[in-house]
């Protein structure tokens, strides 16, 4: 989706680019008594980098969703300019007096450059968001990913050959450019000019352009799988009996996809959470006063040589998430794929 | 570093968009700064005056212990736009125009002062007819690059060039002046299909070009000054491939252009210094860099190694990284120049649909300068604003009527005040902004919303994507009650300021009267202005008429003078800074061996 | 092997058609006047109007796309600037300057970016790879894992942000990225601007390719044939570079193409963070200045460099790997 994330995408686009490269991630399943959903459970319990993977990524969302609690037990919130309003925060170029970028014990992640925010509460709300809307991305994303995919995979004939072209085009489309180009035009084009553009309008329009450009590589893979199933008896014996395509795809089919599914929905989380911060990097998505993760990056990004510290802090904090999520990723795929166990 | 803040605008057009603001920032006089008004004292800002015909005679003073020959290398984010003189308006542009093209008149500058000489005219003209006739004689042994002789008809064809289809970016007010029309190019189709304009007489033997205006300009020296008024020779003129290869009469000709990579003007040997009062041309050659952004430009600059010694970053000044570095290091500091930007940047109150003064007054009241500027970077990214006309403008008086230099941080009670004697507690204010020119405006758009709130107005804020920015708020009919902008003037007189935004007469959709001020008193005084044909008395009456404009209109809240800070190499010489074209004065460098 | 080419050049060239009317469509939806920049300061209507008629958009939205598509084609004429032969992408609205130029100008920053991260990261990636794949299941395996896991979970605008700050400003290792010397000009400057760029881009490519080949091997080494060839006695070494590695090359090559035309066309935020000028400042450029043709042009080069890509890919997985029939 974009430059920052190839490492998530490029496998997806591998593995189904024109000629069909063998499949590693084809569902292998268990064959004794238990079930497979138990066995990988067991399995994951084993592992504990999983485990504290787990921990940490449960924590990142917790501390979302608790945040407007925390502020208030902290005693700020991510409003108030407090280096504008007082004096003593900021000097004459904007910049916190006080070293490590203003860090007290008013203030435990510092002031926010010329703003005068606190930095705290500004993560905090930055992160609710953030994972919020990377969040429903990703659930979005999937399903269209899932309905398409499932779909034309098993229909086949012109829907499977109009959808591959769609899936076609969407991958090869710039669609970072296309965001910086054409996302600030159309939230304009849907509010009244005299009203505030309402922070939800903003956030619906981000995730569904997201997802409009994000589903073709599940959608693609998926198709592939069902491409593989729907020749086997199972299949087979439901058409026998008569079942509609809407059952065989959802009753039948989708039950056997669950494990690619949910590989590529924990690749797709942290990736949309980087998208989003790429986006924000690039000056598309949220804006001020409403709390960002991206856009805190993307103004440490231009701060840093004054205030590194600024940086740090939502910088370090999506790099921990990511990589913890990314290490959770990897222990579910262990688990429900014991084949590529290391 | 990021998106489009490089600073490829503009001291003189509307487009002066929000991209220099980060950069623009500077001393500050010392940092004495803090929360009074500007840092720096009225000394520093540069004074205005019209030179004599000994002023205007060649050559230019030498510049003490300057000596010839070697290369300067300027280098800037972007490339010019336009190299033809009929298409130069941005000042960058007009920047490298200078060591090319001649107009009639021109400015020579001196320590911070501008003064109005003859440049290719013997003089800065003689006037008659109450500002209507305008003639110049040009002076003996102006030659092109191939050594012929540069004739009045040369000025002629280089005026004529301005009404050509092609050459829509240039200035206007010469060809409005001469047909009378703004829809000027209905009158005239240019020189080509081989007419002349009747208002341009031309005399070969006596060398005289005189104009015939239909309406009165008595700063049309001014405005002669402008490289859009730029002399071309019609036998070398390539029509709209001039662009890329203009013929020079100055001190420099264009030898090698590589787009958006380098530029190489070497010596024009047919140039005659005894002819021209306002350049030096110390260096055989420039050299200019396009590419690299302000931050790494600072950083080889401050390192000031190999040819970089040479170096002056053009038109993008010191950055905000780097300009607390830069200033608290005294070698550092010694290789600057500083001034500030020609422009004014002011919120504009749409008056049609804010009809009442005092909301006007309490807007102004009540609008945060010091934190917007703590965003931009401090006292040393400007002084504020609190007239229309600008400390570098001839004859302006400065006043403070809204108590912006007490008070920087805005005066939100007096604002609640009036807005309760007016009965609009609660009044909407819909305030816009370029969004994508700059990030600072995402950050002081939440200071302007705080204290519009604090004032007891219901503010709304209504970004506009920052390129369809200018369409949407010169539109008559927009929606918008408070809008970001700026404005350059084209010569530092009035009128180029005070003319072209608050005339009532010429708000249309597309137009600069963005406050759509529409009162019969300030038609008619800028008329009265516009015809004093003494200069001193012109300056006062535009001084007068700025006060006026802000004591009983205010329809715009004043923001910043920006200022702006420029590196140059340790091996530079001869380094000024520019007043009108906010950049260095190129012809006056010299290297250093 | 002719008449796959053939084809997917033509799927190829209908989706570049498909996403340039895309952007030629959602271009002037927005209310935007690319005339306004080329008008001057007191811009007057009639003004305006010859502007749009020099710029060529004053006909209806189609006929100018017609006129576009057609000079890529054929070529055309311009009234001021002369003819543009094709493939031309037209001439652009700022500085007039012919699109291709333009984009041509940037080309080797973008090729120098591509070319030298994918070096670094194709060695590191393979090479770390290869020794996690031998060392399987051993302490080497698990670090090299990891390190690649934390690699892929970077992201360049914080990485290169922090490491420009430490790595050049404050501890002075690596210089400043620049990109205005070229590699014929100054071969050593343009090694040392580049490098920070590289090894941060490589970084975060790395991982990818370290995964990939131990999958991979792992995966290969197994096989019959490998077994095979180890059972006959043959060297570790042979065993291992002529037989299992290159079983597991298919997908590697497949990613590295597309990696390579992904980057190929206009790394955005890489060039943003570190303030190069290749294709994605250009893009950048292009959506600032509403310059359509120079938009047009850059969007159709990025969408080329995938496709492209998807192309040679392709192809080459099918020289590379026997069993797989072009189909």
């Amino acid at each position: 989706m974009t430059s920052s994330t190839p490492s998530a995408t490029a496998p997806l686009v591998a593995a189904d680019s024109g000629a069909a490269p063998p499949t590693p991630t084809a569902p292998v399943r268990g064959g004794t008594g238990r079930s497979p959903g138990r066995i990988a459970w067991l399995r994951f319990r084993r592992d504990r980098t999983g485990l504290v993977s787990a921990v940490v990524v449960v924590l990142f969302f917790v501390a979302g969703i608790a945040a407007p609690l925390i502020a208030k037990v902290y005693g700020k919130d991510p409003y108030t300019t407090y280096g504008q309003n007082g004096t003593g925060l900021l000097n004459e170029f904007g910049f916190p007096i006080r070293p490590n970028g203003g860090i007290s014990g008013d203030f435990w992640f510092g002031v926010e450059p010329q703003l005068g925010r606190d930095v705290f509460t500004l993560l905090l709300y930055g992160i609710r968001n953030s994972l919020l809307i990377a969040t429903v991305t990703t659930l979005l994303v999937t399903l269209f990913g899932i309905v398409v995919g499932l779909t034309a995979g098993y229909l086949g004939g012109r829907i499977d050959g109009f959808v591959g072209r769609v899936i076609d085009i969407l991958l090869a489309f710039p669609s970072t450019l296309f965001f910086i180009a054409f996302w600030p035009v159309m939230i304009s084009i849907f509010v009244s000019p005299e009203e505030n553009t309402p922070t939800w309008l903003t956030v619906v329009s981000l995730i569904s352009v997201m997802t409009a450009f994000g589903w073709a590589p599940i959608a693609r893979l998926l198709r592939g799988e069902v491409l593989a199933l729907r020749e086997r008896e199972f299949v087979e014996s439901a058409k026998v009996t008569g079942a509609s395509p809407a059952r065989i795809i959802f009753r039948e089919l989708l039950p056997n996809l669950w494990t690619p599914i949910l590989i590529q929905a924990t690749l797709a989380l942290p990736m949309y959470v980087t998208t989003e911060a790429a986006l924000a990097f690039l000056g598309v998505g949220l804006s001020d006063p409403t709390p960002d993760w991206g856009v805190m990056i993307q103004r440490g990004a231009q701060v840093y040589q004054n205030d590194i510290t600024y940086m740090l802090f939502p910088g370090l904090a999506m790099v921990i998430f990511v990589i913890a999520f990314n290490l959770l990723g990897d222990s579910v795929r262990d688990a429900l794929d014991p084949k590529t166990k290391r | 570093m990021s998106l489009s803040r490089r600073n490829f605008v503009i001291a003189t057009s509307v487009a002066a968009g929000g991209s220099m603001v980060l950069s623009a920032c500077s001393s500050g006089g010392g940092g004495g700064g803090g929360t009074s008004g500007g840092g720096v004292s009225a000394g520093k800002y540069s004074s205005v005056s019209i030179g004599t015909k000994e002023d205007s005679t060649g050559p230019a003073p030498e510049i003490p212990g300057a000596k010839k020959g070697g290369t300067i290398r300027p280098i800037s984010p972007q490339d010019f736009s336009h190299l033809d003189p009929q298409r130069i308006y941005y000042s960058w542009n007009s920047e490298v125009g200078n060591l090319y093209i001649r107009c009639l008149t021109g400015y020579r500058i001196d320590g911070g002062a501008m003064k109005l000489v003859g440049d290719l005219a013997t003089d800065t003209g003689t006037m008659s007819d109450g500002g209507k006739t305008w003639t110049y004689t040009l002076k003996d042994g102006l030659k092109w690059e191939d050594g012929s002789e540069l004739t009045v008809e040369d000025v002629r064809h280089g005026i004529e060039r301005g009404f050509a289809s092609f050459t829509t970016e240039g200035a206007t007010y010469l060809q409005a002046a001469l047909t009378g029309t703004n829809d000027f190019r209905s009158v005239y189709k240019g020189p080509y299909d081989g007419k002349h304009l009747d208002s341009v007489v031309t005399d070969t033997a006596k060398k005289t070009i005189t104009f015939h205006l239909k309406t009165a300009r008595p700063d049309l020296n001014w405005t002669l000054a402008m490289q859009s008024y730029g002399a071309v020779s019609a036998k070398h003129d390539t029509k709209e491939k001039y662009d890329k290869d203009p013929f020079s009469c100055g001190p420099y000709r264009l030898s090698a252009h590589s787009v958006d990579k380098s530029l190489t003007m070497v010596r024009n040997t047919h140039w005659d210094p005894a002819t021209d009062p306002i350049r030096n041309a110390y260096p055989d050659s420039f050299t200019f860099e396009f590419g690299p952004e302000a931050l790494q430009t600072s950083d080889r600059l401050i390192a000031d190694s190999g040819t970089d010694q040479y170096a002056v970053m053009a038109y993008s000044g010191v950055p905000a990284e780097r300009i607390q570095k830069v200033l608290t290091t005294p070698a550092l500091k010694s290789r600057t120049v500083d001034g500030l930007l020609t422009g004014l940047y002011y919120y504009a109150i749409n008056c049609k649909r804010i009809p009442d003064l005092k909301v006007r007054q309490a807007l102004n009241y009540a609008w945060p300068l010091q934190q917007i500027r703590t965003i931009y970077g401090g006292p040393s990214s400007g002084d504020y604003a609190t007239t229309i006309l600008g400390p570098d403008m001839a004859g302006r008086v400065k006043f403070d009527i809204y108590g912006k230099l007490a008070k920087p941080q805005g005066d939100t009670a007096k604002a609640k005040a009036l807005l309760k004697e007016a009965g609009k507690l609660g009044q909407k204010i819909v305030y816009t902004y370029p969004q994508g020119s700059n990030d600072a405006f995402e950050k002081t758009k939440v200071v302007i919303a705080n204290a519009l709130k604090e004032a007891g107005f219901d503010p709304v804020v209504k970004p506009v994507e920052a390129t369809s920015y200018y369409d949407q708020v010169q539109q008559i009919d927009n929606s918008f009650d408070v809008m970001w902008f700026g404005w350059s003037p084209d010569w530092p007189t009035g009128f180029t300021m005070i003319q072209p935004l608050f005339d009532g007469r010429v708000i249309a959709n597309g137009a600069n009267n963005v406050s759509q001020l529409k009162v019969s008193w300030v038609d008619a005084a800028i008329d009265k202005a516009a015809a004093l044909t003494d200069a001193t008395q012109a300056n006062a009456a535009w001084a007068a008429l700025d006060r006026q404009l802000m004591e009983k209109e205010a329809p715009i809240i004043p923001e910043m003078y920006q200022r702006r800070f420029y590196l140059y190499g340790s091996k530079v010489g001869g380094a000024e800074y520019d007043p009108l074209n906010s950049s260095f004065v190129l012809y006056k460098l010299y290297a250093k061996s | 092997m002719f008449r796959f080419i053939l084809r997917r050049t033509f799927s190829a060239l209908m989706i570049l058609l498909v996403i340039s009317a895309i952007t030629f469509v959602l271009f002037y939806v927005a209310p935007r006047d690319p005339a306004r920049s080329a008008c001057g300061k007191l811009c007057t209507p009639e003004t305006l109007a010859l502007v749009r008629r020099n710029l060529g958009i004053d006909d209806p939205l189609p006929l100018q796309y017609w006129h576009w598509l057609a000079g890529v084609f054929v070529g055309r004429d311009y009234a001021g600037l002369g003819h543009c032969s094709a493939p031309c992408l037209g001439y652009s609205f700022t500085n007039h300057e012919p699109v291709l130029g333009l984009i041509t100008n940037r080309f080797p920053t973008t090729l120098s970016l591509t070319l030298g991260s994918a070096v670094v990261f194709v060695v590191l990636g393979v090479g770390t790879g290869m020794l996690a794949a031998v060392k399987q299941g051993r302490a080497l395996d698990k670090i090299a894992s990891s390190i690649s896991l934390v690699g892929s979970s970077l992201q360049i605008y914080i990485v290169g942000v922090v490491a420009m700050y430490y790595l050049s400003d404050q501890w002075g290792i690596l210089p400043r990225p620049q990109d205005s010397v070229g590699f014929s000009q100054d071969p050593v400057a343009w090694f040392k601007g580049l490098l920070l760029p590289w090894f941060v881009l490589a970084i975060i490519f790395t991982a990818n390719y370290t995964r990939m080949t131990r999958s991979q091997l792992v995966e290969s080494l197994a096989e019959d044939y490998v077994r095979t060839a180890r059972a006959k006695g043959l060297s570790r070494r042979t065993v291992f570079f002529r037989f299992a590695w290159r079983g597991a090359m298919g997908p590697i090559v497949t990613i590295l193409g597309l990696d390579i035309g992904y980057l190929l066309g206009g790394a955005i935020i890489t060039e943003e963070t570190f303030g190069l000028h290749g294709i994605g400042a250009l893009s950048i450029k292009a959506v600032r200045d509403n310059d359509l043709p120079l938009l047009l042009g850059v969007v159709l080069v990025a969408a080329a460099a995938i496709v492209v890509a998807n192309i040679v890919v392709d192809a080459v997985y099918a020289l590379i790997d026997p069993r797989i029939r072009l189909a």
